[in-house]
């Protein structure tokens, strides 16, 4: 190596990242010019964040798998009863306002839980329109998130682990009232679903793994039926859900609000 | 200002168990890792497997891995390398990228596709041609644009010798796509 060929070599080492349309004028030209070229046409994009959460699911579970032992209980119930909304509102003129107020922090597992959750139902029979609905609908499945993140913040992962059991059905509900003009707000959404998740995988024991693994399976797989529909934008019946999402489940219960409707005919 | 932690503080902590020390060096070097394996194979689900290998074994691995000097993500860089050779061992390169990277971009006209295409074929030829050096200088500096001192980090070689490898390298790569346009 001559002391020519080293001065041109780091002039090259430099230019191809400064001279972006390959030149910088001078004989080094050609050689930038081959090498923005090859940048251009076989760069490989970034990594999605759908496939970032995919494979970090996929490592952790095959830690977990590897790690856990066998457990009991995994077909626990999968989520707390909803309090009937009479029930509820019995409860609320009972007990008065202090504790439907206070059941807005209650998490799954706490008293005032099924409060909290009797109260959405009952702002979902209040609301008259599909809109409306969806609106709602979409603010429980950012507080079930929310749950999911602050259950594991304290280490309660038994109930972190039926939370994230019962996060599938929050990403159908989502995907079931969903509007054909939110289809972008529902992929941002969903992005951040996976986001939180990904964070919660970090934190998630071994025993919680494959309960986290089926929610980020599932939020991807709601990202990507947001995003078909963004390309192929369809009217979906009200409570229709894509074959490919029902492959892997039994029957479920209509969403919330969509029974109300489909029921009454208006 | 807090500062972010250092990868040997972050490897020393995920070896003692810790999760989200894990998820950082995951966060920090997924990236250039699975950009790396895109341009080793032929699909993207290969790609995605074996970046799940690499992680899955990094994890494993932590207890042997000592830094002195050598850098987390050069680490994760050799088992990456040691998964394409397992890779290959079972499934010998069949074709070049060029129909991935095809589907991958937007619809053109059919014209500028076809000349596009037989460009990248072309190109991947050249590049198969050179030593294998010469090739991976070109995919870590040129195609994934690392900079030069991770680049030399993970071909364990000083920046210097990275600079003049690399310009060898598109030298030589010169030579054959001008011969190649010549004898057509």
């Amino acid at each position: 190596m001559t002391s020519d060929e080293q001065g041109r070599a780091d002039a090259l080492d430099r230019l191809i990242d400064v001279a972006a349309g390959g030149k910088a004028g001078g004989d080094l030209d050609p050689l930038i010019a081959l090498a923005a070229e090859f940048r251009r046409a076989l760069a490989p994009a970034p990594a999605s964040g759908a496939v970032r959460a995919r494979v970090l699911a996929r490592v952790m579970n095959r830690v977990a798998a590897s790690q856990a032992a066998p457990r009991l209980g995994w077909r626990t119930i999968l989520r707390p009863a909803y309090a009937l909304a009479g029930l509820l509102l019995v409860l609320t003129l009972t007990f008065g306002a202090t504790a439907a107020y206070a059941s807005e922090a209650a998490l799954p597992g706490d008293a005032l839980y099924g409060v909290k959750r009797g109260l959405e139902d009952v702002q979902l029979v209040l609301s008259t329109t599909a809109a409306g609905d969806s609106a709602l609908v979409e603010h429980f499945a950012d507080r079930r998130l929310d749950e999911i993140e602050a259950l594991t913040g304290r280490g309660r992962w038994e109930d972190a682990e039926r939370a994230l059991q019962a996060y599938p059905e929050v990403v159908d509900e989502l995907l079931a009232v969903s509007q054909a003009d939110a289809v972008d707000s529902q992929a941002a959404r969903l992005a951040h679903h996976l986001e939180v998740l990904l964070r919660v995988a970090e934190k998630t024991p071994a025993e919680a793994q494959p309960a986290l693994l089926r929610a980020l399976e599932r939020a991807d797989r709601g990202r990507q039926e947001v995003e078909r529909r963004r390309q192929d934008p369809k009217p979906i019946p009200p409570g229709q859900r894509d074959a490919e999402d029902d492959s892997d489940r039994g029957p479920r219960k209509t969403p919330p609000g969509q029974e109300r409707k489909d029921q009454g005919g208006d | 200002m807090s500062e972010k932690p250092i990868d040997a503080d972050l490897v020393a902590r995920a070896r003692a168990g810790d999760g989200e020390a894990f998820g950082e060096l995951y966060r920090r070097y997924f990236d250039p890792i699975f950009r790396y394996l895109s341009v080793r194979v032929e699909r993207a689900e290969d790609a995605e497997d074996l970046a799940e290998t690499v992680f899955l074994k990094a994890y494993r691995s932590l207890d042997r891995y000592h830094e002195r000097g050598w850098p987390f993500s050069a680490f994760l860089y050799q088992v990456a390398r040691n998964a394409l050779v397992d890779h290959y061992r079972k499934r010998p390169r069949e074709s070049d990228l060029a129909e991935a990277v095809e589907l991958s971009t937007a619809p053109r006209a059919l014209d500028d596709e076809l000349v596009r295409t037989e460009r990248i074929r072309e190109m991947r030829q050249a590049m198969a041609g050179l030593p294998p050096d010469y090739q991976e200088v070109i995919r870590l500096r040129v195609m994934l644009s690392l900079p030069t001192a991770t680049t030399a980090q993970w071909m364990e070689r000083s920046p210097g010798a990275v600079r003049v490898l690399l310009y060898r390298a598109l030298t030589a790569l010169r030579t054959r796509l001008t011969e190649r346009d010549e004898d057509q």
